[in-house]
């Protein structure tokens, strides 16, 4: 996806592949979930010693699902935008056919109804516009505050490190195998974002909507 | 929109797209198939203008769209090409294969950069990398320029309107009690198909292909036994009734 030149596509198309960058991180979120209950079940197993390991767990598990959520939400917003751009490039089309006809009737006068239709339809291309912008803002500043969850994660990794300090040798591995789990996957969904984000920043979206 | 992949061999892929929930109420409901191989793609029926924004969120989850390089279309109506104007802005190297008698109407949905690759009369086949695909003739099914698309490898047949039955998006994706399915399927064949003799032609030539999965572009897929139970109920159904109905 990374080779590809999303300034020269439609912004349909652009807001249609952010949907598909968003949609692989949901896979990501279920990895996370999968890792806090087993470190759950690791930490019942051990005892009191892995008490705060434990806790920890939960923070995991909330953030995982806290993550998916965000996801599903741009998933859902980018959807909703992809489709409204294709209304917006019929709108469009149908503005420029209107251009056409009226250059054809030269110095002849357009007819009413044809010129309310095309007030109509330029009206129409305003307010989708501008609901799309809208929608493209949303999208821009739930990216930036899913990038801004993500930190968390490793904040979350760093802490279930120390903590497995408190659990013998032989337990060590596993809470440990579970901090690099987290960080490995908050790393790839962070890289989805910036994907998406960069999908957004190299784009003309005024231009092209 | 419901994304199903049908069947996978070492070289290639059918993935089934249809069932959009979101589709606004009255146009009918439509079956997209594309045949993806390791750097290509073909979409087959791509779908109306409506359907465009779905199908395209759909296709970018499975490849970039640079693979998607062919098109097909069966027929000229728009719950198969209408959309062509908004492919032909995101696919600009693509080739769309039709029927060599619709071109200029095709064109009226709107083609500045698709290349248009016209199918003879009597079919034609390509290679999708090492796959090869073979448009077959199904003229006056119901259109009188109509093809299928055969996967000798796979032995899939997408067969357009053929198979088809009216049913709505909460339908399931294969045929489960034959018996009854007959009963979405009938009207539509013997009111939308023109022809008994093109019918019989068509039932004779498909009896030869060796057919899994039998993949309409409306309604339900057909599975083993049921491709040869379809043949048999086609067969006797006598189709063109319209103008006895209107007498």
């Amino acid at each position: 996806m990374t080779d590809q030149q999303p300034q020269k596509r439609p912004y349909y198309v652009i807001v249609a592949q952010v949907a598909a960058e968003l949609n692989k991180t949901l896979a990501s979120c279920r990895q996370i979930n999968l890792t806090a209950s087993n470190a759950q079940a690791a930490s019942t197993r051990i005892g009191n010693s892995a008490m705060g390991f434990k806790v920890l767990t939960h923070f995991i598990d909330e953030l995982a699902s806290e993550t998916q959520k965000a996801a599903r939400d741009i998933n859902y917003l980018a959807r909703q935008a992809s489709t409204l751009s294709t209304y917006i490039a019929r709108s469009q089309m149908a503005l420029k056919q209107f251009a056409h006809a009226r250059q054809k009737l030269g110095t002849h006068t357009a007819q009413p109804a044809m010129k309310r239709a095309e007030e109509q339809t330029r009206e129409k291309f305003h307010s989708q516009r501008s609901e799309f912008n809208g929608m493209i803002e949303q999208i821009q500043s739930n990216l930036d505050d899913l990038k801004k969850t993500l930190r968390t994660a490793n904040a979350l990794a760093s802490v279930c490190r120390i903590e497995a300090c408190r659990v013998d040798k032989q337990n060590q591995d596993t809470f440990i195998g579970v901090a690099d789990k987290v960080d490995e996957v908050a790393e790839a969904i962070r890289q989805r974002v910036d994907t998406a984000v960069t999908l957004f920043t190299q784009t003309e979206e005024k231009e092209a909507a | 929109m419901k994304c199903h992949q049908l069947i996978e061999t070492p070289t290639h892929k059918w993935v089934f797209f249809g069932r959009d929930p979101e589709k606004p109420n009255k146009i009918i409901d439509t079956n997209q198939y594309m045949v993806i191989t390791s750097n290509k793609a073909l979409l087959m029926d791509p779908g109306g203008i409506e359907l465009f924004a779905p199908m395209l969120a759909n296709i970018v989850k499975m490849i970039p769209l640079e693979q998607l390089t062919h098109l097909f279309a069966s027929h000229q109506d728009p719950d198969i090409i209408s959309s062509l104007g908004l492919w032909d802005q995101t696919l600009p190297d693509a080739k769309l294969y039709s029927a060599w008698m619709w071109e200029g109407f095709i064109r009226h949905f709107g083609m500045d950069n698709i290349s248009y690759e016209a199918i003879p009369d009597e079919g034609m086949s390509i290679n999708l990398e090492q796959v090869e695909l073979k448009f077959i003739p199904a003229h006056y099914l119901h259109s009188s320029g109509n093809y299928h698309v055969y996967d000798p490898a796979a032995k899939v047949l997408m067969s357009g309107d053929v198979g088809a039955a009216l049913e709505g998006p909460e339908a399931d994706i294969f045929v489960e009690d034959f018996d009854a399915h007959t009963q979405k399927m009938r009207f539509f064949h013997q009111r939308w198909m023109p022809s008994n003799t093109a019918k019989n032609d068509w039932i004779a030539r498909v009896r030869q292909l060796d057919i899994e999965y039998l993949c309409p572009q409306h309604g339900r897929i057909f599975q083993g036994k049921q491709v040869a139970q379809f043949l048999d109920w086609f067969e006797q159904l006598d189709v063109g009734t319209g103008i006895n109905r209107s007498a």
